[in-house]
């Protein structure tokens, strides 16, 4: 299995679930970036497809009735200041052979059910980082089709 | 990793919360003191007389500015420049607007220290004031947060290589820029001075086994997680173009696994004695490097000054995160649980958008 745990001075980045603790402010999300940032100095980052599930979410309620009001358009540039500020890594060519290599190899339904995650574990791989998620067995699941002699997926899981 | 980490202590601006000073300002003399003080941090920063005779202060009425140059520690001057105008009949002068720019006369690991642990401390302080005898300025600098980051990563890698310098003897120049190879460099040399050894990550390591009745007992040993320990060899570390004597050192993987196992025994198994090439990897991704003999750090390594700059750093990490997670918790300010909810919600998308066939 090509999984391995984080390393001390591993650069991380947030699964979506993750950050959406995070907006939410839960104390132990707020724990794991104290003790990350304490340690590397810079904030955990943000992959391409966390960046489109984050703002598919006020896209999604702008072209409902109603659109966005006052305070939700407001918290969309406050998401997009967030974005700027953590980074986001590319989904690159590398990611999309990696993101292949492993679904090719799962299957369609387990695909579909973990496609968002394949293309962030694809990304920090193709980037050399780990990945801050509450959902071992799912990333388990997908360095599971990854070659033996590939990097290894590192995970840092943090839960309540 | 592709980090890099620059250096940029050019002008930030602050805005004047108070600093009304005597006009003309009073000329600095050698019992001068300038105080810095950042309350936020519980910080009095006192500069020693030896560099209080290098204060300099100029005015420029015409441009409505006064500069005060003020060397802090070796290598580091601090420039305040104050804009404003002359009041009460020209007996003061009142300032409106301030910037700092931290100066380094030579790019040495400790004086990047300083200048970047006043940086930061400066963009997260809400107040900072300065104060020499007759002159007292109340600032609050408003710095980007990802200038704080860079500069919380430069600090970071100037305080390892201080550690790396007081126990090696040497002294290290930073280039204003310097790569994630240099910072993987700095670290595991101030680990293996500080720790004594550390974590790295593990790569394919191919060993070299003879192909016959002895090789194939020793794949029968190996083919589970096993312990496997390389050295102890003298090493050197390369840190910006010097060469760093740790002593002997000793790479171990606790879980190391053979890999493509069964091309390995086939090729054991045909018995001509002919060296088998044999990949092997840890299972958790880890390598052990130790260092028993690294040079040491002496008992007291830093005078007063800065010492009291290396305890700041669990505040500056504090403010640092705080203000992140303010950033995090402003993209949901205000709104109801359902609207966050709705915002927050994951994409779905049906099955026909998605591949077709297993």
């Amino acid at each position: 299995m090509a999984l391995g745990p984080v390393l001390p001075d591993t650069l991380l980045v947030l699964d979506t679930d993750i950050l959406t603790e995070w907006r939410y402010q839960k104390l132990y999300v707020r724990q794991a970036i104290d003790d990350y940032m304490a340690s590397v100095k810079r904030p955990p980052v943000l992959t391409s497809v966390t960046v489109f599930e984050a703002l598919y979410g006020i896209e999604n309620k702008e072209i409902k009735p109603g659109g966005l009001n006052e305070r939700t358009a407001r918290d969309r540039l406050e998401i997009e200041r967030l974005i700027q500020y953590c980074g986001a890594l590319s989904f690159n060519q590398t990611s999309a052979e990696i993101a292949a290599y492993i679904s090719a190899r799962l299957g369609r339904s387990k695909y579909n059910e973990h496609r968002e995650d394949i293309f962030i574990a694809a990304t920090a791989l193709a980037h050399d980082y780990g990945v801050a998620t509450r959902n071992r067995s799912d990333f388990e699941l997908i360095a599971n089709h990854l070659p033996s002699d590939h990097a290894l997926l590192r995970l840092a899981i943090w839960k309540p | 990793m592709s980090t890099v980490i620059t250096s940029q202590y050019s002008s930030a601006t602050a805005t004047v919360l108070a600093g009304i000073l005597p006009f003309p300002p009073p000329q600095p003399v050698s019992e001068v003191s300038l105080q810095i003080v950042v309350p936020d941090f519980h910080l009095r920063l006192g500069f020693p007389l030896k560099y209080l005779d290098l204060v300099d202060l100029t005015l420029d009425i015409q441009s409505g500015k006064v500069i005060f140059t003020t060397a802090v520690e070796e290598d580091v001057s601090l420039v305040f420049t104050l804009t404003g105008e002359l009041i009460e009949g020209g007996a003061k002068f009142r300032s409106q607007e301030a910037s700092l720019n931290i100066e380094l006369a030579a790019e040495r690991a400790q004086a990047n220290f300083v200048a970047s642990t006043l940086w930061a401390m400066f963009g997260l302080a809400g107040q900072v004031r300065v104060q020499m005898p007759e002159v007292e300025l109340d600032l609050n600098f408003a710095l980007p947060l990802l200038e704080i980051s860079q500069m919380l990563q430069r600090r970071q890698a100037a305080y390892r290589l201080m550690v790396i310098e007081r126990a090696t003897d040497r002294q290290f120049f930073l280039p204003e820029h310097f790569s994630g190879e240099d910072l993987s460099a700095i670290t595991e040399t101030y680990r293996a001075i500080v720790d004594r050894s550390y974590i790295g990550h593990d790569h394919i390591i191919p060993l070299s086994v003879a192909a016959n009745q002895d090789g194939l007992a020793w794949l029968a040993e190996h083919d589970q997680p096993t312990r496997y320990q390389f050295g102890p060899e003298p090493v050197d570390k390369i840190l910006f173009g010097q060469s760093i004597p740790l002593g002997h050192g000793m790479a171990v993987i606790e879980d190391g696994i053979i890999l493509e196992i069964d091309r390995v025994r086939a090729e054991l198994a045909r018995g001509d004695g002919h060296l088998v090439e044999v990949p092997m990897r840890s299972l958790s991704g880890q390598v052990r490097y130790e260092f028993p003999e690294a040079p040491h750090l002496p008992d007291t390594p830093w005078p007063e000054r800065i010492q009291a700059l290396i305890d700041l750093e669990s505040q500056l990490d504090t403010r640092h995160a705080e203000a992140y997670h303010a950033l995090a918790a402003a993209t949901l300010a205000g709104l109801t649980e359902e609207e966050k909810k709705e915002i927050t919600a994951r994409p779905k998308f049906s099955e026909e958008a998605s591949l077709t066939n297993d």
